[in-house]
């Protein structure tokens, strides 16, 4: 069983990438939201989004704004975060 | 050209300093085409302009001002002083050019705005940042006794409204509508392309044609995009009409989202992309516009009233919800169509072209010039005759003991998915072996035109892409071909592809890719 963790292991893939986006607002039927790749919160809750922008350099899941705009992440990494929404998006790893 | 902008902003001062009093009129205004306004009417809208423009120069933080109404376009976000004074800093977007200030426990991160583009929240979310924009202008000089920097004092701005630049016209100055080309208005910036167009020059990109059957043919992702909580995508009129013509048509400023506001142009080309909105909104209605409930990035002047049922939202302040903004009449405006500015019906496109509207995509039967070519020429600039691509295969046609009593023919085409959508007609000629073949030649087309349609291309995204998306049904020519004792004779088969200009990303022109043809 997958075991992964925002602090552990999400966090880490878009530690590069926080400091920009973090003055980025993004649209959302909810509200307009900051997207503070750091915060634990902000990331769940704008999961779909992230997931859509760094799938975006995918021929087959091509985006307008693909994410990061230098290129697109390792697929393992693009593949984590999935797996990691899939699993119910824990804040920490569920075995230590 | 963006430093040009900064020292021009920098050079102007204001005469006097108002405290903004938005006007609304109880009366729904008018936007009309720009060339149809009266002297006092545009002077009126350049006074507007120009105040605006002062207000800024005197303090680039004044959300009624000029420029923060531009960053509304496209700065993400800028520090702020707290008291909201002028500070001496640069006028400039600190996401793009500046930084952060070196006292920040003095400033706020405002986050002026964001414009939204290659998704269905693309025309709600320029309607949005217009509806603030227009009552901006109408507050400039209500009164008409505010002095601009070029000494001009009135007229009242309160009946202001953005007139629209119809772009799908011939221009009534040499490449713009002439208010725009007058090198002492407001209006003008000299840095967009400023090179006369002549007929039949220049690039294709619109006609009241083309744009007539965007709005009375095409569903609401396809004309105005996909939805944003899914992959998103360009809707066909922003990725073959307004993106070329941002950044290739006018340029300049135009040709970068960022700065695109910047240019006085720009308020006028989306006020007509507004009333293609618009038109498209009274064909179709508003019940299949998705992502009705989302929320549009935007700070604007508090002091501006908000549409009825404004709800800010969680989070940054916004400019409310896409559902806030369909009916023009409640946001206080509504369209003034002349004559000459009426799109084609869907009565006459169908007349017109030879569509056949039960079909989709539509076939058009044998047309002597292809759809595009004719729609583009229909009120608007020339397209070449001549096809991009040209494939032409073997085609072997079938004895009439080979086929079923309902035998159907369907020619198909691949295309490379790794290439981006593009839009382009497609045409299917069958013609002996011996016929040199001759797309350009009239005769040549109304004899072995086998078949035509149309793929509207929505940039990027791969949406109408599947692979057995673009084919044609060809029964009839091809039992024609049987039923006259062709059968067992190989024939030539060609596929010709004319493309739509278009761009795959906002600001990244890409004419070139060559479908992959089986």
């Amino acid at each position: 069983m997958p075991n992964i963790g925002f602090n552990e292991d999400i966090r880490p893939i878009f530690e590069d990438f926080a400091d920009c986006m973090k003055n980025i607002d993004i649209a959302t039927a909810e509200g307009i939201f900051t997207v503070d790749l750091g915060d634990f919160a902000t990331v769940k809750q704008l999961n779909q989004f992230i997931l859509t922008a760094i799938r975006g350099w995918d021929p087959a899941t091509r985006t307008g704004h693909p994410m990061p705009p230098s290129g697109p992440l390792p697929a393992a990494d693009i593949q984590t975060f999935a797996q990691w929404i899939d699993d119910g998006m824990p804040e920490t790893r569920l075995i230590a | 050209m963006f430093m040009f902008r900064v020292r021009r902003l920098i050079g102007l001062t204001a005469v006097f300093a108002l405290a903004v009093v938005p006007a609304f009129a109880a009366d729904v205004l008018k936007r009309r085409n720009i060339d149809d306004l009266s002297p006092q009417e545009l002077s009126a809208y350049e006074h507007a302009f120009q105040i605006i423009m002062d207000r800024s120069a005197k303090n680039q933080y004044d959300k009624t001002g000029f420029l923060w109404q531009a960053w509304v376009h496209n700065c993400p976000s800028t520090y702020v002083p707290k008291d909201g004074k002028a500070d001496g800093r640069p006028p400039v977007c600190d996401f793009w050019d500046g930084g952060p200030p070196d006292d920040l426990s003095k400033y706020d991160l405002a986050h002026p705005g964001m414009c939204e583009h290659g998704k269905d929240l693309f025309l709600p979310w320029h309607r949005a940042e217009f509806y603030f924009f227009e009552k901006v202008l109408q507050g400039a000089d209500p009164d008409g006794n505010v002095t601009d920097s070029r000494g001009q004092t009135g007229p009242s701005t309160k009946t202001v409204t953005v007139p629209y630049w119809n772009w799908t016209r011939p221009p009534s100055g040499q490449r713009y509508a002439k208010a725009f080309e007058n090198p002492k208005s407001p209006l003008f910036n000299k840095d967009r392309a400023r090179d006369a167009v002549a007929v039949g020059s220049g690039y294709s990109f619109s006609s009241a044609f083309l744009v007539g059957y965007m709005i009375q043919f095409q569903d609401w992702p396809t004309f105005g995009g996909f939805p944003m909580a899914q992959r998103g995508g360009y809707g066909t009129f922003e990725a073959v009409s307004h993106n070329p013509m941002h950044s290739l048509y006018i340029s300049g400023p135009m040709e970068s989202p960022p700065t695109a506001a910047f240019d006085p142009i720009f308020y006028s080309f989306h006020a007509y992309i507004d009333l293609l909105y618009e038109q498209w909104l009274q064909v179709h209605g508003k019940d299949s516009v998705s992502s009705q409930d989302f929320f549009l990035r935007g700070e604007q002047p508090e002091q501006i009233p908000r549409p009825p049922g404004y709800v800010q939202g969680a989070g940054k302040p916004s400019m409310g919800q896409v559902k806030l903004y369909f009916d023009t009449k409640v946001l206080g405006y509504e369209y003034e169509i002349s004559a000459k500015d009426a799109l084609p019906s869907r009565a006459e496109l169908i007349k017109e072209l030879g569509l056949e509207d039960t079909q989709d995509p539509p076939i058009f039967g044998q047309a002597s010039t292809s759809l595009i070519t004719r729609m583009l020429a229909r009120g608007g600039f020339q397209a070449s005759l001549v096809p991009n691509f040209v494939r032409t295969i073997d085609l072997k046609i079938p004895t009439p003991t080979a086929i079923s009593p309902d035998q159907k023919f369907r020619a198909k085409f691949d295309r490379n998915m790794h290439e981006p959508d593009l839009s382009y007609q497609l045409d299917v000629y069958l013609y002996p072996k011996d016929a040199p073949f001759d797309a350009g030649s009239q005769p040549f087309r109304k004899r072995y035109l086998a078949g035509a349609g149309v793929h509207w291309g929505s940039g990027a995204m791969l949406h109408h892409d599947e692979a057995d998306a673009a084919s044609l049904d060809i029964t009839k020519p091809m039992l024609d071909l049987i039923n006259n004792g062709h059968g067992g004779e190989t024939w030539n088969m060609s596929i010709a592809i004319t493309l739509v200009p278009a761009l795959t990303t906002f600001g990244d022109p890409s004419l070139a890719p060559n479908p992959a043809l089986r």
